[in-house]
């Protein structure tokens, strides 16, 4: 069965890309709007891995990871948090609330994959 | 100690000594003239006294030897006169003497007592005749005395005396007196001589007393002692020619009589005088003891010094007195003195001598009563002068702490508040306004009130005082504070019904200028009569000045930070706006980017050799319009001060390999040399590496950049404090009209030149930010087509600066 991403991302075009990229690597992608969404999508798919875009409308990507990460059951998925601020201290605030990875936009979609690969790889290894 | 501070102290510490000094001396003055002169007189007396009884003794002494020698002289004489009258013969034959002379003989000696032996020797020196008082009728000894000395006087016809002789059989000296016998003058025809005994010389010595010890004594010129009151120093044979009494007599030839200071046989001093009998060649001497002699004069020498003694001790006694009764009182005037000195002013002396001093002491007292009445009256100055003093330095204070209260507050409508509530408490006043002026309308506006009636301030405020008739206006007109002592004697006065009504009666205003600018005005009321003092108005013209300059911080600070407030919120929508445009940039540049890459990496389906360009050049346009708003983004944040760099411990030659390492595929791809120094031995340094890292592959990648063929050369080497990178390279170089303005924003050299070559243009002036940062410089030297050479110089060790950097130039 191949790993499910969950897609957290209000740009359509970026949804595109991200879709088209992970499909014709041959994982499952379920896509949200935002990180309200996202809490949903993440208690009822349980996906393998979350990509989660930290500028979002309602409750931010940040808060989101926090949420999901405050669940015990849910708290082993790992999260890519994907932002566009390339201000100094944005990887840390997401490491803090409790990502597990991060890639500034505009990132490269190969980059972008190495890094999912990474995560699937040692969770599965772990898990 | 409390002995140094007693010496310390002039007046105890010298007095006493000063006032000794006073009767010592007079004391000396007094004993030196009393004493001075009796002694004087009393020696002067003495030396008379002495001199006189030495000369009345010297008189009374020798007429006693003169009296002993004529008696002895007489009595001899006498002897050789009988002994001559006896030797004229009674009858003469044939030139000789009869023995009817033996009858001559013997009627001399019943005549004449003295005569022990008498007898007649002839002319050839023979003795014929001889009579004696102790054998009568004696033979004739027949002897021969033509060599004896009394035969050869005699016969020369003189009186012959001849030496003492003590006979072994007899305790009486005699002598041998011899006569010529001459029946006529000058037929001499034989020597009469008889043996007499001077016993008569001892009894006329012997009677002579003087005083209780003083005595006579007879010396013949040989030396021999004739006769002495002691008989046993005769019979001895005393021979006193050494006695110095004699000896003297001796060597003065001439002297028949004299007196002298000598000693007794007995070693006594006495007193000496002579006479001497000069037929006989005997010298009688009296002597008496000098104690004895001088014993009246010494008597009435101890009476005199005992009247010296008494009247000396008198003396002092009276100068002691004296000087007591002068030194008293000025020991009591200079004690009083003293007190004064140390401050006692209730110092009074009571002398009743009587005298000057009294008066001195009145006088003293006089002077101290003056003193105390001007010293009380300089304390009731001083008094005075500290109480207004004091009560200037409160107004001071109260000034000082009253501006301090209203320059505390930078909010102008608070400071004027508490200017007007300062000013009417400073003034003790009833109320007070504060005005402020409006220089575009030239109207006073009502700011603030104290003590006032809502009611009345609303009344004012809609009726602003005019700037003629108001006090406040004739304030300003003047230039000087307006003070009304009675609002009811000014019907003219703007507000007067008003001000009335509201009861007060005395006003004053104070305008407030500041450089010339009439910025407001203080108005205070009481309501009572008498307007303010001129006191009061200085005061409160002092704090109105200094609330001035509180007027215009507060005016400043709130234009100020009207301003601030402006730029602020500029600043934080420039950075909202970055911030945003970073984002609303980046999204769809990833999706731009993304899709180009998607696309060239065949996801989408093969692309064919048509497609391929332009997808390409998606990808480079897209890539170089991320560097651009990545540029851009970073020096907007540097400008605004938001770039934080990390500083932190970093190695030099790990920088340099990373260098090495990134930059060399660039290199290859050219078919350039890259030489890196990757051994600097710097070691380790303090700066944000991750930002000199970026400075260096900036221009590295430009030097790659602009060479076509040759080097690159990257160097490293520390020098003193700081460390220096160099980039070299053989490329086109750059002129150098540009070499100063290739730091600055898209001031690339050549245009024509950099369109040839891709960059943003902002890469330097961000190396440069980075470099100024870290506290460090950057430069370029460049030969157009031949090369050019970049210096980084950067301190070994940066100091952090902080969070915000340094937003520069």
């Amino acid at each position: 069965m191949s790993p499910r991403i969950l897609h957290v991302e209000d740009n359509a075009a970026n949804r595109m890309i991200v879709r088209d990229l992970l499909e014709f690597q041959g994982y499952q992608v379920v896509e949200v709007l935002d990180g309200e969404q996202a809490l949903a999508a993440t208690e009822r798919e349980r996906p393998d891995l979350i990509l989660m875009d930290i500028q979002l409308p309602s409750i931010s990507g940040l808060e989101a990871t926090r949420r999901i990460k405050a669940r015990e059951h849910l708290r082993r998925i790992p999260i890519v948090a994907v932002t566009s601020f390339a201000l100094s201290g944005d990887d840390t605030k997401a490491s803090e609330a409790g990502c597990d990875a991060y890639i500034a936009k505009p990132y490269r979609p190969r980059d972008l994959l190495q890094i999912i690969q990474k995560l699937l790889q040692s969770g599965s290894a772990t898990g | 100690m409390m002995e140094a501070e007693s010496n310390s102290a002039p007046s105890t510490a010298r007095g006493p000594l000063r006032s000794g000094r006073i009767v010592r001396r007079y004391f000396l003055i007094f004993a030196t003239l009393i004493g001075g002169s009796l002694a004087a007189s009393l020696l002067v007396e003495l030396g008379f006294r002495f001199a006189e009884t030495r000369q009345e003794l010297d008189i009374v002494h020798h007429q006693m030897a003169e009296l002993a020698a004529l008696r002895i002289r007489d009595y001899v004489e006498d002897i050789s006169q009988a002994l001559s009258m006896a030797a004229m013969p009674r009858q003469l034959i044939d030139d000789r003497l009869t023995d009817d002379y033996l009858f001559n003989l013997r009627i001399l000696i019943r005549n004449t007592p003295a005569i022990r032996d008498v007898f007649a020797v002839g002319l050839d020196g023979r003795e014929q005749f001889r009579e004696s008082r102790i054998a009568p009728s004696v033979p004739n000894t027949n002897a021969n005395h033509s060599s004896d000395a009394f035969f050869t006087a005699a016969r020369a016809g003189k009186i012959y005396f001849g030496p003492v002789i003590f006979p072994p059989d007899s305790l009486e000296p005699r002598i041998l007196i011899s006569v010529p016998i001459e029946p006529f003058p000058g037929e001499v025809m034989g020597v009469l001589a008889a043996q007499v005994n001077v016993r008569y010389v001892w009894e006329v010595v012997q009677g002579i007393h003087i005083g209780k010890s003083g005595y006579a004594y007879v010396v013949s010129d040989d030396g021999l002692l004739v006769a002495h009151p002691d008989l046993h120093l005769v019979l001895q044979r005393n021979d006193l020619s050494s006695l110095p009494q004699v000896a003297a007599l001796r060597a003065a030839d001439s002297g028949e009589r004299g007196t002298g200071l000598y000693r007794s046989l007995t070693g006594h001093a006495v007193l000496v005088s002579y006479q001497r009998i000069p037929n006989v060649g005997w010298t009688v001497f009296v002597e008496r003891p000098l104690l004895e002699a001088y014993a009246p004069a010494l008597v009435s020498l101890g009476r005199t010094a005992g009247i010296f003694l008494a009247v000396s001790a008198l003396a002092v006694g009276a100068a002691v007195r004296l000087g007591r009764r002068v030194v008293t009182p000025i020991e009591a005037l200079r004690r009083g003195a003293g007190r004064l000195e140390a401050g006692d002013l209730n110092a009074r002396l009571s002398l009743d001598t009587g005298d000057e001093f009294e008066e001195l002491a009145d006088d003293f007292n006089r002077m101290a009563a003056r003193l105390q009445e001007a010293h009380e009256r300089l304390e009731q100055k001083v008094a005075e002068r500290t109480g207004e003093l004091e009560q200037s330095l409160n107004e001071v204070r109260a000034l000082g702490d009253t501006v301090q209260a209203v320059s505390a507050s930078l909010d102008l409508q608070r400071v004027l508040h508490t200017i007007v509530v300062h000013a009417t408490e400073l003034s003790r006043s009833d109320g007070g306004l504060i005005y402020e002026f409006d220089e575009a309308a030239q109207v006073l506006r009502f700011r603030a009130g104290h003590l006032v009636r809502p009611e009345f301030v609303s009344a004012l405020e809609a009726d602003p005082p005019p700037l003629r008739d108001s006090i406040i206006g004739r304030a300003i007109e003047r230039g000087q504070p307006e003070n009304i002592p009675d609002v009811k004697t000014d019907p003219l006065l703007a507000h007067n019904v008003a001000l009335l009504a509201e009861g007060y009666r005395s006003l004053l205003a104070v305008p407030t200028v500041r450089s010339g600018r009439l910025i407001g005005g203080i108005v205070l009321g009481r309501k009572v009569v008498g307007g303010y003092s001129a006191r009061e108005i200085d005061l409160l013209r002092t704090f109105a000045n200094g609330c001035t300059i509180a007027i215009e911080h507060a005016r400043l600070f709130l234009e100020v930070a009207q301003k601030n407030a402006a730029l602020q919120s500029a600043s934080q929508h420039k950075s909202q706006f970055l911030a945003n445009m970073s984002h609303e940039l980046r999204t769809p540049m990833n999706a731009i980017l993304g899709f180009a890459d998607l696309m060239s990496d065949g996801i989408y389906g093969e692309l064919d050799e048509r497609m391929r360009k332009p997808v390409e050049q998606l990808q480079a346009n897209g890539q170089h319009l991320l560097r651009l708003i990545n540029d851009v983004l970073d020096l907007s944040k540097i400008e605004a001060g938001r770039f934080e760099l990390n500083f932190a411990e970093y190695s030099v030659d790990e920088i340099m390999e990373a260098l090495q390492a990134t930059a060399r595929p660039l290199a290859g791809a050219k078919g350039l040399a890259l030489r890196v120094s990757t051994n600097s031995k710097a070691g380790y340094c303090y700066g944000d590496s991750k930002r000199i890292f970026q400075v260096l592959l900036n221009l590295v990648g430009n030097a790659i950049k602009f060479t076509k063929r040759g080097s690159v050369d990257v160097e490293v080497f520390a020098k003193g404090d700081e460390i220096y990178y160099t980039v070299a390279d053989t490329g086109i170089g750059i002129a150098p009209d540009d070499l100063g303005s290739i730091f600055d924003e898209f001031g690339r050299g050549d245009r024509a030149v950099a369109k040839e070559f891709v960059g943003t243009g902002l890469g330097l002036t961000i190396a440069k930010r980075f470099v100024t940062m870290h506290g460090g410089r950057i430069w370029a030297e460049s030969t157009l087509n031949v090369g050019s050479k970049f210096y980084v110089v950067v301190p070994r060790r940066a100091i952090d600066l902080g969070l915000t950097g340094v937003a520069t130039q």
